[in-house]
């Protein structure tokens, strides 16, 4: 492996690495705050290896805009050679509205579980029997 | 018990990211190439193909047309996935005696000082102009009308925090309102979406496609440039999303007070 490519390799082992560390906290941490943090951090870090997925590696990759909109032959040649793909950006759109959306949803929820139970912590959840821990 | 978990979590995160060097090194070799797949480069090439328009959307900004033309079915799942989960948060913060949410706030409170709010009053239309920016010319440039929404929210949050929830409802975003509003955008995206079938087309389609005898919508609409349908379902996820993160906001800034009060009455 050459320098270039250990280098053009380090954002995936970075991500590979978050990804690893926030899986862990989804699954290791008793406190329901801390494992939707861990799950927002996974959820984003997913999106990102999308999104470094489809870029393209020349010298000047363009961004999938067209910049006219009456164009020459030429220029959507030339935008077919050099735009990044499109289809990861679409559905990691898609995927940040979901992750919202469960986001929001868990966020909610864990606030009504410590209005109810006083604790956030979900071994001591469990043990609860009707009542204050 | 909780040794097991750390082993569980730490074999679940090795096995991930095995799995994941797997799809970087075996789907596409060394990532990232120089190539983009076949899909891709298709969605680029036909987008805004103005030569030959058998699969074109009329838009020049592809990500949108893959959004809400190709793909177009993903956007609507994705907006109702969005639309149940806002209703289900509305579900678990629903009070028993639902008029004490609007309880009056304590006279005499804290406040924060004539700077914060100055500087919010301005940042709050600006974010809002960008907002419609990001959504209105969502098919032109990088935007849409998620984007737009997500960054309109960010509005009425400035506000409870710089004034207060009282104050946001003094300028008019009840929940009632907003409901109706984001019930307006769903309806618009809804009633595009199936408008092709009157005439024999597919639902969500936007311009002429070769089995369809539905013509397609107009790409210029006079001087106005709306890339046939990604105009109004721009407008219209501008309204759902907009409106869905503030009803979250607003409810998410009821008083704990309001909850405790709320249960003992029950």
């Amino acid at each position: 492996m050459t320098p270039e490519d250990a280098l053009r390799l380090s954002p995936y082992a970075i991500m590979g690495v978050i990804m690893a560390i926030s899986t862990y906290g989804v699954i290791a941490k008793p406190n329901i705050l801390k494992k939707i943090i861990a799950l927002t951090i996974l959820a984003d870090t997913v999106n990102t290896l999308a999104i470094f997925i489809g870029y393209r590696l020349i010298e000047f990759p363009w961004p999938p805009v067209l910049p006219s909109l009456a164009p020459s032959k030429e220029l959507l040649r030339e935008f077919g050679r050099r735009a990044v793909d499109p289809l990861p950006q679409a559905l990691v759109i898609t995927a940040v509205v979901i992750n919202v959306a469960v986001t929001a949803l868990l966020a909610f929820l864990a606030i009504q579980a410590y209005r109810l139970y006083g604790t956030l912590n979900h071994d001591r959840i469990a043990r609860l029997k009707g009542g204050k821990a | 018990m909780r040794a097991l978990r750390v082993a569980v979590a730490v074999v679940t995160a090795a096995v991930f990211v095995l799995a994941l060097t797997y799809v970087a090194y075996g789907l596409r070799g060394l990532l990232p190439s120089g190539v983009v797949r076949g899909l891709g480069t298709f969605f680029l090439r036909e987008s805004f193909n103005v030569f030959n328009k058998a699969w074109w959307v009329g838009s020049p900004e592809v990500v949108n047309a893959i959004l809400w033309d190709y793909r177009g079915l993903d956007t609507v799942f994705e907006t109702s996935v969005l639309f149940l989960a806002i209703a289900g948060c509305e579900a678990v913060f629903r009070l028993l005696k639902p008029s004490l949410k609007e309880l009056r706030p304590v006279v005499g409170g804290y406040e924060l000082t004539v700077v914060v709010k100055t500087v919010v009053k301005l940042l709050a239309i600006a974010i809002v102009l960008i907002s419609l920016e990001t959504a209105l010319r969502g098919y032109v440039t990088p935007g849409g009308g998620f984007q737009g929404g997500a960054a309109f929210a960010i509005a009425p949050l400035l506000v409870i925090a710089a004034f207060s929830r009282h104050y946001l409802r003094e300028l008019g975003f009840k929940i009632p309102k907003l409901s109706a509003v984001r019930g307006a955008g769903l309806l618009a995206i809804a009633l595009v979406a199936l408008a092709p079938l009157a005439f024999l087309g597919f639902a969500l389609q936007n311009q002429a496609k070769p089995p369809s005898p539905f013509p397609g919508f107009p790409v210029f609409v006079g001087p106005i440039f709306t890339a046939g349908t990604l105009l109004a379902f721009n407008v219209g996820e501008l309204l759902v999303v907009s409106m869905e993160f503030a009803i979250a906001f607003i409810l998410v800034s009821v008083a704990e007070e309001v909850f405790r009060r709320d249960r003992g009455a029950g």
